[in-house]
């Protein structure tokens, strides 16, 4: 039990998710749904390639030209926090 | 006489040609629809009234001093919904999620670019399961989308406005998106016309993503020659979305006629007739089936891969990228914080973490890449003994509200039928075939990449020979 915990939080903190009174039924969730995508094993794969996507598109570019964007004042207007044309973002440095 | 709420874009089109109706009471009937019905429905979260009146309005005036317009602009005049995960300039975009629910974008998504320049109006923003995952519309931060045909019934989903807009006549047509189900699965539900197109055929260029190796934009409307018109609006190559085809766009209308079922052989995998299946379901598809024959179809049965690896593969490939489209909501930019997501969205975020991790990415991403190319493979042999493929959109009728809650994989098991082709990037059209006064069930025809033509013919054809 307290493995499987572990587990939930390390997720979530890559997941920059905080997960609190519902960590034991997310646990089990996540566990009925590994047991599932576990069925994939049944399947032989060796000489197979991975499909990255359902296309065979290369190397799709366009002209290096320049093109009408959205305006810094555009960008900005759904941003909660915003100074002198910047996104103002939390402190990311810290004393260890 | 219907009411001009009810009609489908070709006539209520014929009829703004031929100065039978004006574009002002077209918009209208459908606001007073609205009006009427979507508080029990709710399929729609923003109604565009004021600016849907402004839009007729000026139209008319153009109409009037240019009546050669509508050649041009095929939705000249026609109200039309929009899921709520397009991007509309000036028009709240939520995805159905609270992180969103004040999120106004400042452009337009190509689709929606598109559908203004042919001359649509924006009727309203549709409902939808919270990031367009689910299968139910249950998912939405701002309340289920409820079925017209019984309201205790969900619409399917994620596209379940969309399908629910269309069935009660409060919108001429409507727009939805893809992932695997999310198009075709609730307009089966709904008993009206869902078309998922090829991947790649139409942008995704401002579709907030959810799985973006997989989206797919396309119409959900009354009858096959109004998605037939509405596909020729929003396809085509993009150059802000890099995996749109360069294929140049048929006149899917046009050819809607152009096909002799004498020489078309329909594929029924054998496999998709799940045990599990609704008895109602599998006589209402086995009926359709009858009529595909009597129109002249050959038909032959055929064995695929067994659609219980689909399900593995797809939630694995999905909640992947799901995690990884997701991480982009800090709260920052814009939107709210990551405190604001859902139970349903957590749970796809914290699986997509898992499978794509170190340690476990081989085991199970890179597994579900190279299944993904056996499923690829075997609709390339299928392909080339059957020109299409016909069978039930969803083993199930519409399920009662309530019904999936708390199922992690709940709408990854509904979607059992559809996810395959998504993978394969196929494009599947679900059209109803239950008999009238039942709760609707849906036939889904699906042929290989880029036969979007092929697909939209054949459904024409069973929708003008059955009873």
């Amino acid at each position: 039990m307290k493995k499987k915990s572990l587990t939930i939080n390390h997720l979530a903190k890559l997941a920059h998710l905080k997960i609190k009174e519902e960590k034991e039924k997310l646990a089990k969730q996540l566990k009925e749904t590994i047991e599932y995508i576990n069925i994939l094993k049944e399947i032989d794969t060796t000489k197979i390639p991975p499909a990255f996507g359902s296309l065979d598109l290369k190397n799709v570019s366009r002209e290096d030209k320049v093109q009408e964007s959205l305006s810094p004042s555009k960008v900005l207007e759904n941003a909660p926090k915003k100074r002198d044309g910047y996104f103002v973002v939390p402190r990311i440095r810290w004393e260890e | 006489m219907k009411k001009p709420n009810e009609l489908t874009i070709i006539e209520a089109r014929e009829k703004i040609k031929e100065g039978k109706l004006t574009i002002t009471q077209l918009v209208k009937s459908c606001l007073e629809q609205i009006k009427q019905t979507d508080k029990k429905i709710n399929a729609f979260i923003t109604v565009c009234e004021k600016r849907a009146l402004e839009k007729a309005k000026k139209f008319e005036q153009i109409l009037k001093e240019n009546p050669k317009i509508t050649e041009k602009k095929p939705l000249f005049g026609i109200p039309v919904a929009v899921k709520d995960n397009f991007c509309t300039k000036g028009i709240k975009t939520t995805a159905a999620s609270k992180i969103l629910e004040n999120f106004v974008p400042p452009y337009d998504a190509t689709v929606v670019e598109k559908l203004k320049k042919a001359g649509a109006i924006i009727i309203g923003k549709t409902n939808m399961d919270a990031w367009a995952h689910g299968s139910s519309t249950e998912t939405s931060d701002f309340g289920p989308t409820k079925n017209p045909h019984d309201l205790s019934r969900v619409p399917g989903g994620s596209s379940g406005g969309s399908a629910a807009a269309v069935a009660a006549h409060q919108t001429i047509a409507a727009i939805g998106s893809e992932t695997a189900g999310s198009i075709r699965q609730p307009a089966a539900w709904c008993g009206v016309v869902g078309l998922k197109p090829t991947y790649g055929r139409v942008s995704r260029w401002g579709l907030i993503a959810m799985a973006s190796s997989l989206d797919s934009p396309g119409p959900i409307t009354k009858t096959v020659a109004d998605a037939a018109l509405l596909l020729r609006v929003i396809a085509g190559k993009d150059l802000r979305d890099a995996t749109t085809l360069p294929n140049p766009v048929p006149n899917y209308e046009e050819s809607l006629e152009q096909i002799s079922p004498s020489k078309i052989t329909l594929g029924i995998p054998k496999e998709y007739f799940l045990p599990e299946m609704e008895k109602e379901v599998k006589e209402a598809v086995e009926r359709a089936i009858k009529t595909l024959k009597k129109i002249g179809f050959r038909m032959k049965e055929v064995s695929v891969l067994n659609p219980k690896y689909s399900i593995a593969v797809y939630t694995i490939i999905q909640r992947a990228e799901v995690s990884s489209n997701l991480a982009r909501y800090d709260g920052i930019r814009y939107g709210r914080s990551r405190e604001f997501f859902g139970k349903e969205a957590k749970r796809r975020i914290m699986l997509g973490t898992y499978v794509l991790s170190a340690g476990y990415y081989d085991r199970y991403y890179a597994k579900a890449q190279k299944v993904r190319k056996l499923i690829c493979q075997d609709f390339e042999r299928i392909f080339s003994q059957v020109d299409a493929l016909v069978a039930p959109t969803s083993p199930y009728l519409p399920l009662k509200l309530g019904q999936g809650k708390d199922e992690p994989m709940f709408g990854e098991k509904q979607d059992v039928l559809v996810e395959a082709s998504s993978l394969a990037g196929l494009p599947g059209i679900s059209i109803n075939c239950a008999s009238p006064q039942k709760l609707p069930v849906g036939l889904q025809i699906i042929a290989g990449q880029k036969k979007e033509e092929l697909v939209l013919q054949i459904a024409y054809q069973y929708e003008k020979g059955k009873d």
